[in-house]
């Protein structure tokens, strides 16, 4: 070889060594510690988490029972006075966000990693898609028009367009077909560990599921009187449904540190882990006072000053003497409580008292209202003599009462004070405006108008996506099931 | 003792010279032709021997010269040089006169390039070591502020050691504003505090503050694109570059010292009533920390019980407030040893900042030590390394904001005015239990000093960067130089809740460590040759950059201890560790082509090439090209003899392209671990492992882009310098306009797509402006001169462009409502909750309660001001200087939750006076749509409770615009004549200086309207939470040379 060559061939070589290093230096751009693919459970157990954690703390569990007037909030003696209907932009925002981002989405992508395994793990599919079905529940029952069909698919519709109220309750109920039809009880493969709900028992996933479309109907059926056939179906079959305590859908917390529940977490950060804020409400302690109903000690603590419980108006001024939120309501592993066994018989209770897609009967229906009210007191640990004692002696006879219904969604409000998303549903569906149950009044420091029946939309939608509604619906706006 | 060796030996010298031939002594003074005035350290020698001696500060000279000497050399920078025949004269007086081809500056431009000021096709502002080293601030950027056209500092909070904010000619991105820092070539990184909402909210500072300003020789700050093309991406924002300084060759050792002691208090405090005690609706209550309670002269007749349980009568304590505030002092020291021979020089520095804070137990201790040393190892051949080591420690750093009750000026400022902060320090823990003293009956607020002694946010910094320089000339038109350089720099944070804190009654700790590491390598043949053709000199600049930044971090929150005070993992119940990383490379191949013909007329062509690791394969690799030209007329008209009044004539002009990438890791789809769930009012909570939910990960909150490809920007800029009357009058205009296009954001999509943002190329931000710097020197006489500088700066931006379908997009969140926001046709704004209004602009008020009715996402103001400006007036008698520096902001507008607090807790002295209910104007209005004037009463503390609250957010806004005395120095040189020989001093000047000393004009009640929450590092401003009260500080300077 010349000499002459050699160079060329060395000059060549470091030019190709240079070229391909430099390649490689370039090539770095993985992040290490994060995954490219991962197991469903994990995502679920995140998606959960975040959905619970929004629905306890300020941005929903807060502002909905001040705005549905569920619990008081003390005046400046307490949480502080306010325009209880001037809800944060960023309550809103957040909650949109664990809906579809935080919770649906990771939903979302923990049933794609499900159905899209070599051997696909139906069951996993089938357990994330009924929590999803809950969520969207939520959102379309606290904001009305949502998206639902276009949601969750940013590459084919960057602006999803939304769905009229009733089609996305008649999704949610798709959903939990789309699940039942998926479970395969007899298969190892399913979310176990992570399952706080049910440890993998894919029989009581199946309860939930058309607990939850039984739930939804129930939401539907005034609007739309053709439900009550598929109602009926469902309570030919009461035992397809969560049928005890044992089936409750409850998410777990614990005393221990970083574990306890949210409510209790914002007591621990604020206020020594006690409720200074937060005040019974007349339009709950009212109805449970002239019964002695024994939920009353574990709902409600007295005021410092005090030694008879005492409720306060939503905005009236507190001081010592008005009972508190009761500390074993916020007490560290308190559970949250998503689906109960007291809130499906009382649904029971109400189908039947109605007659919806079954022949009205107060008989069975007064079953399921003493099987509710009982369910929820022991749920809450009330005194058992007491509870027998109040069964025994104050339950309301529906065959006797002159407004059977209106007994039961009393019961119901009452029940639900500590789930508010829950009970400002309830208290819409309970009567057309003006015959709900409680019958509201405006709040002091609220704008003159009509009562509050909405979240407005998130201005990260507003801005974000061109195709929400027009015009936009304002608080005081009713959304389809709403009569 | 070197001093004292030295001077025995040059005692000796002369001796020996005296034994040996007969010597004449020779005295003068050396003046400058041009003012008369004497010029210090001129370098006079005797022709054609060793023998030379410089001018002292009166610019007069001695030295003894053979009997046979003929003729004196002497010289000095900037001067033509002049060699004088002695004769038999005993007295030589010299009068120099100015260079004219020196006339202009020489610049340190982009990469290290060496310019003259006059060939340059751009704006630059070059800040001497003088502007530095004379009230000198801890932070160097503050010294900065008000000096240069287009350039916008913000000391962001009081926090000692706090971080500023620099912005160059206007926000560019969506993404904020990113300034380069070069020190002597290598690139250092300006970290910030994260800012924001989040809760713990600190200002750990930003990381140019680690600087020393007495080792920096200049800093010339780039504005434009074309200035800093070579830069490329990482320069879009503009540039600042520092040159430290070195050793003088052929001079013995020198020795500097400077030193000052100063004195700080607190600029703004609030304005408070003083007649009202703590309570509800005028009931006293220990519950709350307010003033919503009685008259305090309505109950002198009775007695109530405080926090410490005792029985008192109530009494206002009008200082408490400021009471708790204590001086500040700050020692800042700075000896340097500098030196060299013909082949070597050497400097050394050492430089203390000692500061004690205005909040009691807040300290800051910084030290630098730096080294800078050539070495010419043959004509060919030589190199110089320049290196810091810097360590900083601060403790008591508070925190601010909200959401957090350590949070300590809420506290503070929110102290009922019936607490005496005497009885307060004295009491903020029981004697016997040890356990805190709450200021209220509920526990929930913490007193300030249980804060301050116990719940301390501490930092230390320990950083190393510098360059090694290498340059190599084999031939005289060529030199090959590479500079490897480095910036690393451990920080390590801690934070501590003392059990027993209301809030976190178990007690916790935060530990954050933050390893940082950029390397730098830089290799450059520059080619030079004059008179290429006749009358035109060519420069051609090829060169090559590696460049690497890596960060990672890990963060371990422990919570629930078990023994007090013990802030170790094992003694927590949980603790809950993050970890974070990123690492990116760009190289860089790029040139620079400089033509000049006859030193009047320039032009420079620059190209650059990058390769980014963080862009998709396709898309990595952009170029982008600048042109700038520079023509000195002057120079052509000076040759007609006319215009003499024209001193100096330059018009430039420059045009820029600048591409630039974006963060790693934004490519792929992953899924991250988390250890947090969102909770309203706390943020990120700690939540895993939460039961069975042992792990958790998450997908994106931002949909990656495989498809991103480089961010352009389009610059151009023309401006021209004119000097008139001999240099008495200096003018220097430039116009810029800046469009960055195809911007590298993350943007808001609707989140019902199941992401929050989405990683895209979208939007275009213009900028445009002038700025305008004017020199003025009224008088120059003998004894005195006066010379004064303006600055003036005018940016307009505009959002132009945004994605399809989108008109605005979220910048920053503030609590309650306010956003910063960029929208379509408009400046980034702040915008949030309004106050509803009839068309003739009345408030429209609540028929029920007599409040006013708001409404929710409105545009409130510009976040940026109209224009800023800095007038700095000099003065010089003699030996005395003093001089003073204004600053001027007008425009944008200033939220100040600070003002919301105080007002809503009925302690702000515009909620004192008569509380009785009353109707406030407005009207209301009916179903139809008709006003009519209000008639319904409001309750007083409801007033301002309900109106002035957070969420409300025009009740808080206020206008931004200010006028601020920056700075003031005097000094005084004392008379060489006073130092013998034998003491070694050189010179002495003595000095008086402030810093931030008035807040002239201000329409921003109870705070400083500079503080801002969100901090250094976001795009947010114009917002201040609960920040630390900025200061202003007095004190006294020594400097000494030996």
């Amino acid at each position: 070889m010349k000499f002459r060559n050699k160079i060329i061939y060395s000059l060549a070589l470091t030019l190709a060594i240079g070229v391909s290093s430099c390649k490689k230096t370039l090539d770095i751009n993985t992040n290490p510690y994060t995954a490219t693919k991962v197991e469903p459970k994990l995502l679920f157990g995140y998606a959960l988490t975040a959905w619970d954690a929004a629905k306890n703390g300020g941005d929903v569990q807060i502002p909905v029972m001040l705005m549905d007037q569920s619990v008081a909030s003390g005046g400046n003696y307490g949480w502080g006075a306010g325009n209880v209907y001037d809800i944060s932009p960023y309550s809103t925002g957040n909650t949109w966000n664990t809906y579809y981002t935080n919770g649906g989405n990771n939903l979302k992508l923990a049933i794609k990693a499900a159905e899209s395994a070599t051997t696909p793990n139906k069951n996993a599919a089938a357990q994330c898609k009924i929590v999803l079905a809950q969520l969207l529940y939520e959102t379309t029952t606290l904001f009305g028009d949502i998206p639902f069909s276009e949601a969750y698919q940013p590459d084919k519709f960057p602006s999803p367009h939304y769905d009229n109220q009733k089609d996305v309750l008649e999704g949610v109920i798709s959903l939990c077909n789309e699940a039942i039809s998926q479970i395969d009880v007899t298969s190892p493969l399913k979310i176990t560990d992570y399952d706080v709900f049910y440890k993998g028992d894919m029989s009581k996933w199946t309860k939930l599921a058309n607990s939850i479309k039984f739930k939804t109907l129930m939401v539907m059926v005034d609007k739309d009187p053709t439900k009550a056939a598929a109602i009926g179906t469902l309570l030919a079959n009461p035992s397809s449904m969560i049928s005890s305590a044992a089936d409750n859908e409850l998410f777990p917390y614990y005393t221990a540190t970083n574990q306890e529940n949210p409510k209790y977490r914002l007591f621990k950060q604020y206020t020594n882990g006690e409720n200074q804020w937060f005040f019974a409400n007349k339009n709950v302690f009212d109805f449970m006072q002239p019964k002695n109903d024994p939920r009353i000690p574990k709902f409600f603590d007295k005021g410092p000053k005090a030694t008879t419980y005492k409720a306060v108006d939503t905005e009236e001024e507190a001081d010592g003497t008005a009972s508190l939120i009761s500390a074993y309501l916020n007490r560290k592993n308190a559970p949250s409580v998503i689906f109960s066994y007291q809130e499906i018989s009382l649904l029971e209770a109400e189908a039947y008292a109605r007659g919806l897609g079954v022949p009205k009967n107060l008989v069975t229906a007064q079953q399921y209202f003493a099987q509710g009210v009982k369910a929820s007191m022991d749920f809450y640990e009330s005194d058992a003599t007491a509870v027998q004692a109040y069964m025994s002696t104050q339950l309301t006879n529906l065959s006797t009462a002159t407004d059977p219904v209106k007994e039961i969604h009393i019961q119901q409000w009452v029940d639900l004070m500590d789930r508010p998303l829950e009970s400002f549903v309830q208290w819409r569906r309970s009567g057309p405006s003006g015959n709900e149950v409680p019958a509201l009044t405006l709040p002091v420091g609220a704008p003159a108008g009509p009562l509050i029946r909405r979240y407005p939309l998130p201005n990260s939608e507003i801005t974000a996506n061109p195709n929400i509604p027009n015009p936009q619906p304002v608080f005081t706006d009713k959304m389809w099931f709403d009569l | 003792m070197k001093q004292k060796l030295l001077s025995i030996f040059l005692v000796c010298l002369m001796l020996a010279s005296v034994a040996i031939a007969q010597d004449k002594r020779i005295t003068g003074k050396v003046t400058a032709k041009e003012d008369g005035l004497p010029l210090p350290g001129v370098s006079v020698k005797v022709t054609g021997t060793k023998l030379g001696t410089q001018t002292d500060a009166n610019g007069n000279f001695a030295i003894n010269v053979p009997t046979d000497a003929k003729n004196l050399e002497v010289s000095y920078v900037g001067f033509n040089p002049q060699t004088i025949a002695i004769g038999a004269r005993s007295v030589v007086n010299v009068i120099l006169e100015t260079d004219s081809k020196q006339l202009s500056e020489v610049v340190v431009t982009a990469v290290g390039i060496t310019r003259d000021q006059k060939s340059l096709g751009y704006g630059a502002s070059v800040i001497k070591s003088d502007e530095l080293t004379t009230a000198r601030d801890a932070n160097v950027l503050n010294a900065i502020a008000g000096k240069a056209a287009g350039v916008r500092i913000n000391s962001q909070s009081g926090t000692l050691g706090g971080s500023t904010k620099i912005v160059i000619r206007g926000v560019n991105s969506l993404n904020g504003s990113n300034v380069l820092f070069i020190v002597d070539g290598t690139p250092l990184d300006n970290g910030n505090a994260a800012g924001g909402t989040i809760s713990n909210n600190v200002d750990y500072g930003n990381r140019i503050g680690d600087l020393s300003s007495d080792d920096i020789e200049s800093m010339t700050i780039l504005k434009g694109a074309a200035a800093t093309a070579l830069y490329g991406s990482r320069a879009k924002d503009g540039a600042v570059i520092i040159t430290t300084k070195k050793g003088k060759k052929n001079s013995p050792t020198s020795i500097s010292v400077n030193s000052s002691v100063r004195f700080d208090n607190a600029l703004v405090l609030p304005d408070f009533q003083n007649q009202y005690a703590q309570g509800n609706f005028g009931a006293y209550n220990l519950k709350y920390t307010n003033g919503w309670g009685p008259k305090i002269a309505d109950v002198q007749n009775q007695k109530f019980t405080d926090f410490n349980g005792d029985q008192v009568t109530l009494q206002a304590y009008p200082n408490n407030v400021k009471d708790f505030f204590k001086t500040g002092s700050s020692y800042t020291n700075n000896i340097a040893f500098s030196g060299g021979d013909e082949k070597s020089d050497y400097r050394f520095s050492f430089s203390s900042v000692n500061e004690n804070g205005i909040i009691p137990k807040s300290t800051l201790d910084r030290y630098n030590l730096s080294l800078n040393a050539g070495r010419k190892f043959n004509d060919k051949l030589s190199s110089r390394f320049s290196g810091t080591y810097s360590r900083i420690k601060a403790d008591g750093r508070p925190a601010q904001s909200s959401n957090n009750s350590n949070v300590l000026s809420a506290t503070i400022f929110g102290l009922p005015r019936v607490v005496d902060i005497n009885k307060l320090k004295a009491n903020y823990q029981d004697p016997v239990t040890g356990n805190q003293t709450f200021l209220s009956t509920d526990k929930t607020g913490n007193n300030p000093f249980w804060i301050i002694n116990y719940n301390q946010n501490n930092n230390t910094v320990d950083r190393f960067y510098g360059t090694y320089t290498l340059e190599y000339k084999p031939y005289d038109f060529l030199t090959l130089t590479n500079n490897l350089g480095g910036d690393i720099y451990d920080e390590k944070r801690a934070s501590f809740t003392r059990k027993g804190t209301a809030g976190f009654a178990n007690g916790k700790f935060n530990n954050t460590d933050i390893f940082y590491r950029q390397i730098n390598d830089d290799f450059l043949a520059t080619f030079s040759k004059d008179n290429i053709v006749k009358d035109i000199n060519l420069k051609l600049i090829l060169g090559g950059n590696y460049n690497e930044r890596q960060i990672q971090s890990s963060d371990v929150a422990a919570t629930d201890l078990t023994i007090d005070q013990l802030y170790t993992y094992t003694n927590a119940s949980s603790t809950t560790p993050s970890i974070g990383f990123s690492k990116q490379r760009l190289l860089g191949a790029y040139g620079n082509l400089s033509l000049s013909y006859k030193n009047y007329l320039f032009l420079d062509v620059t190209g650059r090439n990058d390769w980014s690791s963080t862009l998709p394969v396709d898309s990595r690799s952009y170029f982008y090209p600048s042109v700038s030209s520079s023509f000195v007329f002057s120079d052509l008209l000076s040759k007609t003899g006319k215009y003499k009044w024209l001193s100096f004539g330059k018009l430039r002009a420059s045009y820029a392209q600048v591409g630039s990438d974006t963060g790693p890791y934004g490519l792929d789809f992953q899924y991250f671990p988390v250890s947090t769930v969102f909770l309203q009012y706390i943020g990120s909570l700690n939540a895993f492992p939460l039961g069975a939910i042992t792990t958790a990960f998450r997908g994106p909150g931002t949909l990656p882009n495989a498809n991103l490809v480089p961010q352009k920007q389009n610059s151009y800029e023309v401006g021209t310098e004119l000097k008139f009357l001999n240099n008495r009058i200096g003018l220097d205009f430039n116009y810029y306009n800046t469009a960055t296009k195809n911007q590298l954001i993350s943007i808001s999509v609707a989140p019902s797509t199941g992401y929050s943002l989405k990683s895209l190329n979208a939007g275009t931000i213009s900028n445009e402006g002038i700025e305008v710097a004017l020199n003025l020197v009224p008088v120059k006489v003998k004894n005195f001169s006066w010379d004064i500088n303006v600055n003036y700066s005018k940016n307009k931006q505009k959002v132009t462009e945004l994605i399809d379908g989108v008109k605005e997009y979220s910048l920053a969140s503030g609590y309650s409502g306010l956003q910063i926001k960029a929208k379509v046709g408009e400046s980034f704004g702040l915008y949030g909750t309004k106050f509803q209004r009839a068309p003739d602009g009345q408030f429209i008020i609540n028929p029920n309660n007599g409040l006013r009715l708001v409404e929710a996402n409105k545009f409130i103001g510009n976040l940026y001001p109209d224009w800023t400006m800095g007038i700095n007036n000099s003065f010089s008698y003699k030996n005395f200087s003093l001089s003073g520096l204004v600053d001027f902001r007008q425009g944008g507008v200033f939220y100040s939750g600070t003002a919301a607090g105080l007002r809503t807790s009925g302690l702000a002295a515009e909620t004192g006076g008569n509380r009785a209910n009353f109707v406030d104007p407005g009207v209301i209005k009916d179903k139809s749509g008709n006003f009519t004037p209000n008639t319904k009463e409001v309750n007083f503390q409801q007033f301002w409770q309900q109106n002035y609250q957070t969420s409300n957010t025009e009740a808080n806004i206020f206008d931004a615009s200010y006028v601020k005395l920056r700075e003031i120095r005097f000094s005084y040189t004392l008379p060489s004549s006073l130092f013998s020989a034998k003491t070694g001093i050189r010179s002495a000047t003595i000095g008086v200086e402030g810093r931030n000393l008035w807040l002239i004009k201000s329409k921003v009640p109870h705070v400083d309207p500079e503080l801002n929450f969100f901090g250094a590092g976001s795009t947010g401003e114009g917002v201040e939470f609960n920040s630390v009260p900025s200061t202003r500080s007095f004190g006294l300077n020594l400097r000494l040379s030996f």
